[in-house]
């Protein structure tokens, strides 16, 4: 048989959670009730007896407690550093990290990569540009070699002296030299 | 006894600050008071001593990155206990083994002997009940721990587990009904 009185204030009376009115008002219904007078006394002589700290509690190894006390102790280490702040913080913190270094990573790849196709097409892109370059080159040459390389390259068709490495013989003042005719 | 716990409330306080300026007396204090009590209860709900000592490490590690969270009005246990209650929530999600700490009381103590109260050792009596309590409900036991072990009033322990105060109360008496069941089948008898 159960009173619904003890259900409701019991647990809460043995543990001095009522406030004093509640409090008085079961203390009346205990004197009257035996159900929660029967109810109440079992309940502290469990307590006394078996849920003691003696039964219920445990005690850690000497390893583990070490372990703690060496991780934990200095609260101030553990509190100002990063692992202090909150986790959205944290998490924030190292994603925008992670990003950076994506954005870095692919940045770099992206250049190297255009530099390479650049490098790749200039020598055409400089041969064609700067034939000056190349006429000071020749001048510097000896005569048999500005020879050889005159008559080996050089067309004059149309009246039009043209070398396939160096374009309009004519257009850039350079004339080949003939030497069948000297 | 009011006067006890107003003491050890300004104690615990005095010792959590110490320890959050990075003086190492007061975490040793705390540890030291409370220890037993947490671990107790890591060990009830888990069943396993190593696993019980990993998350002893854990809450008190959590309870160090969380300090600034810590209410002053709070007591500092409870406060303790919530942390304790987590971690042991998040280890058994992790390893899912619920449904192994459910209570089949029937067939667990069915093949117990029964003897009389008197002739049995105080240590056999504290195995009895802590088998008796490693039996209940996960719920039950929380509940059961969490008041009995840690003090916990039963205003905090709904706060904590995140339910009414009434099923928090509830759980109690179921708690200490299977409590009782089990331990007369034994040849225990509290009243």
């Amino acid at each position: 048989m159960e009173c619904s009185k003890w259900e409701e204030y019991g647990l809460l009376f043995v543990s001095e959670e009522l406030d004093s009115g509640e409090r008085q008002s079961f203390e009346k219904h205990l004197a009257e009730c035996s159900v929660c007078a029967g109810e109440e006394k079992a309940y502290r002589l469990e307590r006394d007896r078996f849920f003691t700290q003696e039964i219920l509690c445990a005690t850690p190894s000497a390893a583990c407690d070490a372990e703690i006390l060496r991780v934990c102790s200095d609260g101030r280490r553990k509190v100002t550093g990063f692992a202090s702040m909150p986790l959205f913080i944290r998490r924030g913190v190292v994603s925008f990290m992670l990003f950076a270094i994506g954005f870095i990573g692919v940045g770099y790849i992206t250049l190297k990569t255009s530099v390479g196709k650049r490098d790749a097409a200039e020598p055409v892109a400089a041969s064609e540009a700067s034939p000056a370059s190349d006429q000071i080159a020749g001048t510097s040459l000896t005569p048999g070699n500005n020879v050889a390389d005159s008559s080996s390259d050089s067309s004059s068709e149309n009246g039009v002296n043209f070398s396939k490495t160096r374009g309009n013989l004519d257009l850039n003042g350079v004339y080949p030299v003939d030497l069948q005719s000297k | 006894m009011q006067e006890n716990m107003n003491m050890t409330f300004e104690d615990d306080q005095k010792a959590f600050d110490l320890w959050i300026k990075g003086d190492k007396r007061g975490f040793a204090e705390l540890y030291e008071r409370y220890k037993n009590r947490v671990f107790g209860f890591l060990i009830r709900m888990t069943g396993e001593r190593e696993i019980a000592e990993d998350l002893l490490q854990e809450t008190f590690m959590a309870a160090l990155r969380n300090a600034e969270q810590f209410d002053r009005s709070r007591n500092f246990l409870s406060w303790l206990f919530g942390i304790a209650h987590k971690r042991t929530i998040d280890y058994f999600r992790h390893v899912k083994v619920e449904n192994d700490h459910k209570r089949d009381a029937e067939n667990a103590v069915g093949s117990k002997v029964d003897s009389p109260d008197s002739a049995l050792s105080n240590k056999a009596i504290q195995h009895i009940v802590r088998d008796a309590v490693a039996e209940l409900d996960p719920l039950q036991k929380e509940v059961f721990l969490l008041r009995e072990m840690a003090g916990v009033p039963f205003k905090e322990i709904a706060v904590i587990m995140n339910c009414p105060i009434n099923t928090a109360l509830g759980r109690m008496r179921l708690a200490l009904k299977n409590i009782r069941k089990e331990l007369k089948k034994r040849g225990i008898d509290g009243m």
